[in-house]
């Protein structure tokens, strides 16, 4: 009988622990993805484009949009067709292009769908810098694939009760 | 007696509680307010009128409610087993006789207590009432006890028996404003909150506070009637609180010292 | 049990190795992380779009905004300022988007490779399916065997019935069929009888001073239920001090009934007796419209005459079941406040009962009454140039079934459906299957695979309302015309297509004579031609922006100055208006150019026998002691509407009654033949029986019991195969003599514990 005992308490703790441990894994872990592309943020930045530029929508809309492939050709048309990253993804934005197709971009930085998040009320409203969230970005010459930052429910209410804005449940859960 | 082994299961069920439960933030450190927003003057008061004389239980808000905030599919099996999820219903009362019967028809959204009785058994805090009155429930938060279910006197708080399933082609219909919730959770009217959330920042962003007719439950939007009224109840001048003062004015089990901030004007 | 060391370790190990399954649980069961590509419905990538649209499941023509996000329509809402719905919707329209998006509807052309109505189809491509038709057409054509061309078509909205008919005419085809919904429709036989033989008629019901209708369940089932519903609203409290009086006549309390304030649960069928009682008092007691009678009128000599020895509230209060003194004291009412009789398109000389009542107090083109539907000269399309100007020949839909089985062979050879389904809603249904096998060839355009499109041998898919251009001028119930007039909203989902560009298709493949009478090639370039057309007229105002409530306030609003800038501000808009005329024409156009009393087919029937309305006692000597009473909820309203979930949910609320046919039967009536609430019984008639669900309702008349119509089909998708029972199966297929239509009301049943 004790031995019995014993086992269950064990197995109480493991289980607990195993729960834990896989909880803060899951929440600590930065999202990683297959990138599509070898986007370089750096190279565009150092360019001089801002990041409205091809995130459009992120000071007017809850998502900051992602540049048409259109768009990436148009532009390169002009600038940078000589470089041998940009000749070596050609062919597939003419392709996707030609399919009206757009790129397979992946998303790194996501929130739950049971949470509001909008661009607009961060980036207008609240004024914050895109490193707030998204940190070094700027500054990669290799694609995104990981969270620089890691989004987390814990970050955003930190952050929220930090500036004195709303905490309530409702005015991100939805 | 208890067993031991109860003892035990409970203890491990506890602990695991604990671990999900330890850094989740609490909800009164609400604020309620906006840094983002020109600061409003004063917190508003979410309230609604139904006027049953304008009322025709047509019952287009039971199904704009459906479309606007991805409610699983009604079906046969559902509704026998009285599983049906339906924020907004219509309750219908007979009452006499052939032939001076009359039946009352009345659409019934969650009553958005002043005193929700809901919250107040919710264990885990997934359900409150936030500063601008509106009785949350927080998806992600419930445990599926079901004590608010059973807490609510007007039978308006819904638990997900079954998974939310929809034919891969009706998945496209789904609002991408409010979220599908899984099942295993209550869920219930939110007086189409997100709408609240998107009105407040498209006022933010244009520089102003939130006016009248800025927010409006898809409910009210659809009726065809102009039976549903929608507003601040702390506003004096609102439409609410105007066509809330009323003689006609009646609240649902009001004896039950809930204070519905839902209000119907009886038909005569 | 003993647990050994071993066996602790081979669960611990266990436990190891599952961590990484908890960890996927807790990620995206507990904490509701997506996927990472599982981001695609709820995650927007584009800004939302508000397209303008217009509703199609039912004809009324509401305007709608179809918000759309990523490519898929999330939401319909009513466009706001359109005349008809004033941004609101019914929970037709709201539900609507499901038929767009439903599983199981038709997306391919197919043919048939069993037998009929045996449901089993081969897909075939387009071409091959428009070639088949054409060389049928043709091989007709050539004969000079147009005529041998029919198409029946259902409750069909916007413009196509207009395309139908010319395509028709073009060919040399004389009979367009279409078929009625059973309740629910305007008095048109009586209105074309005593006021207006080739107008439409429209209730002003929102400007009424006392609404008294007989049997129609307006709330309901209405022509225009978004309309009712508004309406209602103004009545009761739109107006400062002022709570119009609303009386519902009818054998169960309906919704409309419920929301009145009086309801007088009268004998089905007996609604005319009840309307000439009311008509007698009026007459008795000078309380009708004497300047209307002398000036606008003729033979109200005569129908005084009638009324007055056969129809006085102490004859009928029996027949009727409804006391004299309640009869006296409506009328009166009515009479004093000057009322608007609403009634349905029953029986000829229940219309004309009823619409008397609106001839004696003057309420016939006048504001609260009845009015006049009209439309601008600019919103009809040009006069077709047509090979053959030969009359369209009655086609009085029900005479079709016989008409098909007529001869041999069948006088129809090809026979062309678009959204009818006869084979489910009518009276005796399975007439019409059997009908159809006398006709060689059937090609149905349909949205669905429903009861009738089984029997056909080409299956050709149709597509919904926001998948097509939109030309669809109608009026409001205040005379206010709209036309609503915008772009698809979305493409067509895979391979459907909207029936104006099909018909406009085969118009073109056919060639001469038909591409004259339709000269366009698609539906789009026909509203880009009216479109220029009504530039150049320059009438009708144009529809507010849109404006939704939380979405950005539109730009201000500038006037157009060219036709590029015109064209893009209707297309957005969704369209044009013109304000209600109050009164189009100077006179009536019947024979006598007044409003006739006593029309001449109604005075031969008078002097036939002066029982109008007889109670047939024999049928309850027979052995069929109760009355049936259809009806149908505004969720079925046309009979349609069980293919869709939320509409199935919603449509017995009353009782609390779904997805189940139910019948209402008073209590003491069941308690007498033992039945019990809830149990199963038998409804059987001479002709047909159905087990269905008793329900208990003090609201019904207690000789009658009332079935609800829409429910009990045998295919139309996963929704309403299976669901229910079909009273129609119980009617006999019985038409009126003066109008042809089927008499669905009046039948007699027993009822029988299952």
């Amino acid at each position: 009988m004790r031995e019995r005992l014993l086992l269950l308490v064990g197995l109480a703790v493991l289980v607990g622990a195993a729960l834990y441990a896989a909880r803060e894994r899951a929440r600590q872990a930065p999202l990683v993805v297959q990138p599509s592309i070898p986007f370089p943020h750096k190279t565009h930045v150092d360019a001089g484009l801002t990041c409205t530029t091809c995130h459009a929508t992120a000071d007017s809309q809850s998502f900051a949009g992602l540049p048409a492939v259109r768009d990436c050709l148009d532009c390169h048309a002009a600038v940078g067709a000589d470089t041998p990253l940009l000749a070596q993804v050609t062919p597939q934005l003419e392709q996707a292009a030609s399919r009206k197709e757009e790129l397979p971009w992946k998303q790194v930085y996501q929130v739950p769908a049971h949470v509001y998040f909008s661009h607009q009320r961060h980036v207008t409203l609240a004024r914050l810098d895109c490193e707030v969230c998204h940190g070094q970005v700027k500054k990669l010459t290799s694609p995104v694939v990981r969270q620089d930052v890691a989004i987390s429910m814990e970050r955003c209410v930190t952050c929220h009760q930090q500036q004195r804005v709303t905490a309530d449940c409702l005015a991100c859960h939805r | 007696m208890v067993s031991r082994r109860a003892l035990l299961q409970r203890a491990v069920v506890a602990a695991g509680a604990l671990v999900f439960l330890r850094r989740a933030p609490t909800a009164q450190a609400a604020s309620g307010q906006e840094a983002d927003a020109p600061r409003p003057t004063h917190t508003p008061r979410w309230g609604m009128v139904i006027d049953l004389d304008k009322c025709t239980s047509c019952q287009a808000c039971v199904v704009a409610c459906w479309a606007e905030n991805n409610q699983p599919l009604p079906g046969p099996e559902a509704h026998r087993a009285g599983r049906v999820i339906e924020w907004m219903k219509l309750l219908s009362v007979h009452e006499g006789s052939y032939p001076r019967v009359r039946q009352r028809l009345l659409p019934i959204p969650c009553q958005q207590c002043d005193q929700p009785p809901c919250t107040t058994v919710c264990p885990v805090f997934a359900t409150y009432k936030n500063p601008e009155g509106l009785v949350a429930q927080i998806y992600p938060r419930c445990i599926g006890c079901r004590y608010c279910v059973n807490a609510c006197p007007y039978t308006c708080k819904f638990f997900n028996w079954s998974e939310a399933r929809w034919p891969a082609s009706m998945a496209q219909e789904l609002n991408p404003d409010v979220s599908v919730r899984p099942k295993g959770v209550t869920e219930k009217c939110t007086f189409c909150h997100h709408r609240l959330q998107r009105a407040k920042e498209q006022a933010a962003s244009e520089g102003r506070v939130l006016q009248a007719g800025d927010y409006v439950p898809a409910c009210m939007q659809a009726c065809p009637a102009q039976a549903i009224v929608f507003g601040d109840l702390n506003d004096p001048a609102s439409d609410v609180s105007k066509a809330q003062d009323n003689p006609r004015r009646f609240r649902l089990q009001e004896e039950l010292g809930t204070e519905p901030k839902v209000t119907y004007l009886s038909e005569a | 049990m003993e647990v050994t060391r071993r066996a602790f370790l081979q669960l611990t190990g266990l436990m190891a190795g599952t961590t990484g399954a908890f960890e996927r649980f807790i990620r995206h069961r507990l904490m509701g992380l997506p996927a990472p590509a599982d981001d695609v419905l709820l995650t927007p990538h584009a800004p939302e779009q508000w397209l303008p649209s217009v509703c199609q499941l039912c004809p009324a023509g509401c305007g709608v905004a179809a918000r759309v996000v990523n490519g898929r329509v999330v939401k319909l809402e009513g466009l706001p300022a359109h005349p008809i719905n004033q941004g609101s919707l019914c929970p037709r329209g709201l539900a609507g988007l499901t038929e767009l998006y439903h599983p199981d509807r038709l997306l391919q052309p197919m043919k048939r490779i069993g037998e009929r109505g045996e449901g089993r189809f081969e897909p075939i491509g387009w071409d091959e399916a428009i070639r088949t038709l054409i060389d049928r057409l043709r091989t007709l054509h050539q004969r000079g065997e147009s005529h041998r061309v029919a198409w029946l078509s259902g409750h069909t909205a916007g413009i196509a019935p207009q395309l139908i008919e010319r395509f028709l005419r073009g060919y040399g085809a004389t009979r367009h069929f279409v078929l009625s919904p059973p309740t629910g429709e305007l008095p048109v036989d009586a209105f074309h009888m005593m006021v207006d033989w080739q107008g439409q008629m429209l209730y002003d019901l929102a400007q009424a001073t006392l609404i008294l209708s007989f049997g129609m369940d307006w709330l309901q089932a209405y022509p225009s239920p978004v309309e009712a519903s508004r309406a209602y609203g103004h009545l009761r409290r739109g107006q400062p001090d002022r709570r119009v009086r609303v009386v519902q006549i009818e054998p169960r309390l309906s919704v409309t009934a419920a929301k009145s304030d009086e309801w007088l649960p009268v004998r089905p069928g007996q609604e005319g007796w009840l309307a000439l009682s009311m008509a007698h008092v009026l007459i008795r007691d000078r309380l009708f419209h004497e300047r209307f009678v002398q000036d606008s009128a003729v033979g109200f000599e005569e129908f005084s005459r009638f009324v007055e020895s056969h129809a006085s509230p102490e004859q009928v209060a029996e027949p009727t079941g409804i006391p004299a003194e309640t009869i006296v004291r409506v009328a009166t009412e009515f009479g004093l406040r000057r009322g608007l009789a609403v009634g349905s398109r029953a029986d000829a000389l229940t219309q004309w009962a009823v619409m008397s009542l609106n001839g004696l107090v003057g309420n016939i083109d006048a504001r609260g009454g009845i009015l006049r539907r009209w439309e601008p000269e600019a919103l009809s399309l040009p006069a077709a140039v047509t090979p053959t100007d030969a009359p369209m020949l009655p086609t009085d839909a029900q005479a079709l079934p016989a008409l098909l089985q007529s001869q041999q062979p069948s006088p129809i050879e090809v026979l062309v459906l678009s959204s009818a389904n006869p084979c489910f809603l009518s009276p005796s249904p399975s007439r019409w299957a059997d009908a159809f096998k006398a006709v060689p060839w059937i090609v149905s355009c349909t949205a669905f695979l429903d009861e009738t499109a089984l029997h056909a041998d080409l299956l050709l898919p149709t597509a919904t309302a926001l998948e097509q251009w939109q030309y669809a001028p109608t009026t409001a119930s205040d005379g206010t015309v709209v036309a609503t007039i915008c772009r698809p909203v979305l493409a067509p989902r895979n391979e459907a297509r909207g029936l104006p560009d099909l018909i406009l298709q085969l118009a073109q493949a056919f060639g001469p004579p038909l591409d004259n009478a339709l000269p366009w090639h698609s539906l789009e370039q026909l509203v880009m031609d009216r479109l220029h057309a009504l530039y150049d007229a320059k009438v009708g105002l144009l529809l507010p922006p849109i404006s939704v409530p939380g979405t950005p306030a539109p730009s201000v609003e500038k006037p157009a100055m060219n036709v590029e800038e015109f064209g893009k501000e209707l297309l957005a808009r969704g369209g044009l208006l013109w304000p209600a005329e109050a009164s189009p024409w100077p006179e009536f156009r019947t024979p006598s150019r007044q409003f006739e009393f006593v029309p001449r087919a109604i005075a031969e029937r008078l002097k036939a026998s002066p029982t109008l309305f007889p109670t047939e006692e024999s049928a309850a000597a027979a052995g069929f002691p109760l009355q049936l009473y259809l009806y149908s909820p505004l969720a079925f309203l046309n009979g349609y509407g069980a293919h869709l979930p939320h509409l199935q949910q919603i449509a017995g609320s009353q009782l609390h009654e779904a997805w189940v046919t139910w019948a209402e039967i008073h209590p003491s009536t069941a308690g007498a033949l033992g039945i019990r609430d809830g149990e199963s019984i038998w409804v059987a008639s001479a002709h047909g029986r159905i087990t269905v669900k008793a329900r208990w309702s003090e609201g019904i008349q207690p000789s009658v019991i009332a079935i609800p119509l829409g429910l009990g089909h045998t295919a139309h998708g996963r929704w309403a195969q299976g669901i229910g029972e079909n009273p129609a199966c119980l009617i006999e297929a019985k038409r009126d003599p003066q109008t042809g239509q089927p008499l669905w009301q009046g039948t007699w049943v027993k009822v029988w514990k299952a």
